[in-house]
This record gives C-alpha cells, structure tokens and sequence, in this order.
C-alpha cells in the first residue's frame, strides 16, 4: 500500500454531495499537488485528510494505518493554513512551541527544536514577536516553522502562498520546495495555480467538481492531458480550441482546416481539436495551416503571444520567438501549422480525450 | 467661536447641568458640614468629613463588605458564566431558546429580586428553604455568617446571565482557524482553553469584569430589600452606609464625602484593569 491512501473518499455537507469517491495514492516522500477551480473541493479534501472533518464514505490510511476515525493528533500530520492561522496572542517561539508542548515535550528539547527550526528558516530574530506584528511573509514562515518543529508523517498545505505578492510566491515555492527534500517529507499541497502545481509537483492531481480528473506527473497532465476540463486547465497561455466533426476516412473538418490521421474517429463525431499556443509555428507554403488576422501582440520578453481571428471569427493565440514576432506584429494575417503529434482531440460529449 | 465649538455647545450645556453641576455641588457640599437639619447652619469644615469617615469603623467595615461582594459576586459569575457559555457554544438546539430564557432575571427590576430572595430565602416562609429542610438541610440564609455570601447568591443569580452573553458573543466572534490549529498541534481541551481560547477572550473579559464590578460596587438594593445592613453590620455596604448618613441622619456632608471616596477607589480599579486590558492586546491589532 502507498504510504497514504485515500479509498472511494465522499463527504457530504446536508444532502450536498461535495466529493464524489475520491481515490489518491501518495508515495513516501512525494510531493503531491491537488490542483483545480475554486470550489472543487481541495480544502474539503485536505481537511479531511488532516481530521477536521470527518469523512461521509471510505477510508483514509497514513502508513498503513487506518486513520479514517481518528482525532487529527492521532494522524501525526501538520497543516499549513490559507490564512496562516497563527495563534494571535503567542509570540512566535510560543506558536511553534505549541505543539510540542502538547505532546509534553521536555522544555529544553523545545527549545532546540523551535531554535533549530527558526533558523532554517531564517525567523530566529522575530521569536519573541507576536503575530500581529509581522509581515504576511513572515506569518507564513512562522506557520510553515510550526508545521515543521513536529517532525510529522506528512505535511498538508493549503493554498499557503496565495496571501503573498508575486515575487515573494516564487522565492518561498521554491522554499518549500528545498524544505521538502532537506526533510524527507511526505508534502500534499492544494493550489488553484496551474504554474505553482507544474513547477513544485512530482505528481499533480486535478480535481473538478468533486472528482479527481486526472493524476500524473506534470509531464503526463501537460502533453497528455484526458480530458478537455485539464487541457483547458493546465497551460498558459490556455490552449486553443476548434469545433470540428469527424469523417469517414478518419480525418476531423474544421472551420480552420481539415487534420488527418485520426482512425479511431467515427464519421459525423462532435469532437473539440486542442492546439497549445506554443505548439503553433509559423507555416511553410503547402502546409496545413491555420490562418488568421493579427488582432494584438504582447512581448513577454523572448517570446510573444499573438492575438488572432480566423476568417470566420474564432479567436486563437501563438506564441513565437521574438524575431517571428518583429515580423508578425505589423503583417496584416499570419498562417501557423500544428508542431507534429502535438493535436489533442476530444470528444465534445464526454470530454474525453480520443 | 468657531461652528464646531458651537455644534458641541448645546450637549455641553445639557451635560453639565445634569452631570456637571450636581458632582461639583456634591463635592462642594463634602467639604461642609451640611445637614438637612441645620441648612441655616452650613460651615466650611474642609476635608473633616473626609478624615471622619476613613477612620470610622463603619466606614471600613462597609467598605470591606463591599469589597468583599464585589470580588465573590464578579468572581463567581465570571466563572459560572465562562463555564456556561462555552457549554452553550458546543449547543447545537434550543440554543436561542436558552439564550433568551437566560435574559429573564436581568429584566427583573433589583428591588423586586430582593423581596423575591427574601420571600424564597425565608427560613419559616420560604419555598426552598422548606425543600431543603425536607431534605434535612437547615440553613439560616440571613444569619450573621451568610447575610453576605446570600446576597452574594442573589446577584450571581442575576447577573451570571450577563456573563453568559458576554461571553458567548466574544467566542463567537473568535476565529476559527487558531483552534483548528490547536486541533491539528494535538492539544487538549484543557491545553486549548488555557493557551488559546482564555487569553483571545482576555478583551472581552475584562470589559465585562469592568462592567459587573462597576455595578458591584454599587449594590444598595438587595440589602435594602432584605437584611437593612443587618443581622447587625454584617451585610451594609457602601451605598447602604451613603444612604444611612444622608437620608436617615441627614449628614449630606459625610455621605457625599463616603460617595467621593467609593469614586476614587472604583477609579483605581478601573484604571487597573484598563491598563491590563490595553497590554494584553498589544501587538495583534491586525490579526
Ligand atoms: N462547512 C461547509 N458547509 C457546507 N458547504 C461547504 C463547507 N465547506 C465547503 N463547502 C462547499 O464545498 C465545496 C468545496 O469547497 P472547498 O473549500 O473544498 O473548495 P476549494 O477547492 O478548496 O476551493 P478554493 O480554491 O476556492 O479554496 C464548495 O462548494 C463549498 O461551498
Ligand atoms: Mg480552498
């Protein structure tokens, strides 16, 4: 068995049915992350894998033990909380002491513990401050040095960065990150940050209105994405989609082109053809090619995304190299084919990919 | 004059009249001998009165009966009221029921809930001491040795409530996720109302302790009601002492000098806790 596990899970909150049979296996040492739109039932999924909420259905295991009805300090688990939770009158060195003295701890161990703790994450100054007195940044340490005095199983964090500016976010992903390896630890982590997920995760988890979508590595949910929800979810900027049906001989008609090479496709089939922007490149002559009005051009630095319209009103977007963009950006129309292999058909009913 | 001074103008006019004047002319009358029964003979005695009454035992032993009152009467209802209200917080039905019911005893006017206790408490009358009689419990509830600690009872019985209130809109208004938290760190219930719950409260416990105590101090009913200051001087208090020396010997000189002195020792006690307060919450204004 993995080292957590997570068996049909559901929970219902009154007759609200908020997680559909959630079924998660963690290896040891991963670090894992519950990725998906807001109100898909992330946080109800952490939560009740730390036991503040108990399950409707199923089971949960942490190293081989079946913790489904324990109290959360049976669970030897930590939680980062969105809003830090800190506890407003301790200072720092109490919050994170907290903990330990529960456990009755002796004090002097504590001590070190707290100490060593603060200065790997470089908070020893601000121990005797209180909550209240310190920057969003700083709480956030303070939490996270909390979790990690304990020396748990495993570490929950939920939506921990979303409270920090922008520069701040990367700098501490990548904290998180070095902590994670330096301590060997078992990481859930829950964003609704598509690049968060795909820089921090060993495996990400896609979540849609209670159910898991998709798990895999972020290799496996970025070029193989199994349905249009995560193809439209993960990526930025998001892919492109067409409407198209298929024909007889294995081929999807588009408003923008007619791609080939699909046998499995039945005739007059509803399907969506997905293309990345940046699996757009500008067209040689004789090619399949997806052709439109230039509406827009924004630089990112090296590369550029361009603002499209086909004749027939679909926008689109295709990032290019800066020299292609120097040309495109004053060129009336530009024409793109699809990078080979990198079509990604779905069927419009289910969703699924074909 | 400008507007805004003007704009003032008319509350201050109001408030001095009504607060302003009758304190100063109170604290004028203090430094006199002033009874109503010699108003043809009223002398500059300056602070006579005041050196009269610090050393009469009266006096002090009102004062210590009052203090007495006010630490039991606020302490027991502190912690009967902290205790009920975090039972009703875990209460999910009849939640409102009770909040409510728990209003009753303060609507009741105080000079009724003495003649109420007087008439309950009565040792040949009295409902329960008949119960607690059948059961072989004799007690003399206005006796030389309980008088105090009844009327004690009585204003728990009143003003616990209050407590309750209190206490539970500041629990509510606490949030949530430091006790999540403290789930998750594995502490016990006790270890959590101790290190979270008690000190996030400490605000809205003060204020209220502030508030009982205030009203404390002042208790004149009850005694009023039931005991007159007795079974000898066990049970008079501050107020019950004021009111002796004013309207029953007609001494306005001392009684405004005994209300001047209970105003200086309320002040220092809600200087005090006021200054507790102000630390505690230091360094968590935007938590
Ligand atoms: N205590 C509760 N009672 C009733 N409904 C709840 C409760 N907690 C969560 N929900 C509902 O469960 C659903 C999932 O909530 P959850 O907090 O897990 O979403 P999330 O994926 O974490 O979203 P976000 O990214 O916005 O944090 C939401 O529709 C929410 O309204
Ligand atoms: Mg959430």
């Amino acid at each position: 068995m993995s080292y957590v596990s997570l068996q049909s899970i559901t929970k219902k909150f009154g007759d609200v049915e908020i997680l559909k049979g959630v079924d998660l296996e963690i290896e040891h040492h991963q670090f894992t992350v519950l990725l998906g739109p807001s109100g898909c039932g992330k946080s109800t999924t952490l939560r009740l894998v730390a036991g503040l909420e108990p399950v409707s259905g199923g089971k949960i295991f942490i190293d081989e033990r079946d913790v489904t009805d324990l109290e959360p300090r049976e669970r030897d688990i930590a939680m980062v909380f969105q809003n830090y939770a800190l506890y407003p009158t301790m200072t720092v060195e109490q919050n994170m002491s907290f903990g330990l003295k529960a456990q009755n701890m002796p004090a002097s161990d504590i001590r070190t513990a707290v100490h060593n703790a603060a200065e790997l994450l470089g908070i020893t100054p601000l121990l005797a401050r209180k909550p209240g007195e310190l920057s969003g940044g700083q709480q956030q340490r303070v939490a996270i040095g909390r979790a990690i005095v304990r020396q748990p199983k495993l570490f929950l964090f939920d939506e921990p960065l979303s409270n920090l500016d922008a520069k701040l976010r990367v700098e501490t992903r990548s904290e998180i990150l070095s902590l994670h390896q330096r301590l060997g630890a078992t990481t859930i982590y829950v964003t609704h940050d598509q690049e968060e997920a795909m820089t921090m995760a060993d495996k990400i988890v896609i979540m849609n209105q209670g159910q898991i979508e998709q798990q895999g590595t972020p290799e496996d949910v970025f070029f193989r994405p199994v349905s249009r929800m995560v193809a439209g979810f993960i990526g930025s900027p998001v892919m492109n989609f067409f409407n198209g049906v298929g024909t007889a001989n294995g081929a999807i008609e588009t408003q923008v082109g007619t791609f080939e090479g699909f046998p499995q496709i039945r005739a007059g089939q509803k399907v969506e053809v997905g293309v990345r922007p940046d699996d757009l490149i500008p067209a040689e002559k004789g090619e399949t090619t997806i052709t439109g009005k230039v509406l827009l051009s924004e630089l990112l630095g090296v590369r550029a995304i361009i603002h499209l319209k086909t004749q027939h009103g679909l926008a689109f977007k295709a990032v290019v190299d800066h020299e292609i963009y120097r040309d495109m950006k004053s060129a009336d129309e530009a024409s793109f084919t699809v990078r080979d292999g990198r079509l990604h058909v779905f069927d419009s009913e289910s969703g699924k990919r074909i | 004059m400008q507007l805004k001074h003007r704009l003032v103008l008319p509350l201050a006019l109001v408030l001095s009249a009504v607060m302003l004047y009758p304190v100063a002319f109170s604290f004028w009358i203090s430094l006199h001998d002033y009874r109503l029964t010699r108003l043809d003979d009223v002398r500059w005695v300056g602070f006579e009165n005041y050196k009269f009454i610090a050393t009469d035992p009266g006096f002090l032993n009102a004062m210590g009966n009052t203090i007495t009152f006010v630490i039991g009467a606020v302490t027991l209802e502190l912690i009967l009221g902290l205790g009920l209200a975090i039972l009703l917080q875990r209460l999910v039905r009849f939640q409102n029921f009770i909040r409510s019911t728990l209003l009753a005893p303060m609507f009741i006017t105080p000079i009724a809930v003495g003649l109420m206790f007087r008439f309950l408490l009565n040792s040949e009358l009295g409902v329960i001491s008949h119960y607690l009689g059948e059961i072989g419990i004799t007690v003399d509830w206005f006796g030389p040795q309980l008088a105090l600690f009844s009327i004690i009872l009585i204003d728990v019985w009143q003003w616990t409530p209050f407590m309750v209130l209190m206490f539970l809109a500041g629990l509510e208004s606490l949030p949530k996720s430091p006790f999540e938290a403290a789930r998750i760190d594995g502490a016990s219930a006790w270890l959590t109302f101790r290190c979270v719950t008690l000190p996030m409260l400490r605000p809205v416990i003060t204020v209220a302790i502030i508030i009982r105590a205030l009203d404390a101090f002042k208790v004149f009913e009850y005694v009023f009601a039931i005991t007159r200051g007795g079974p000898g001087d066990a049970t008079e208090t501050i107020m019950y002492y004021i009111y002796q020396a004013g309207f029953r010997f007609f001494r306005m000189g001392e009684a405004a000098a005994a209300a001047f002195m209970l105003i200086a020792v309320i002040l220092v006690l809600v200087i005090a806790l006021v200054k507790a307060t102000k630390s505690s919450t230091a360094g968590r204004n935007n938590v």
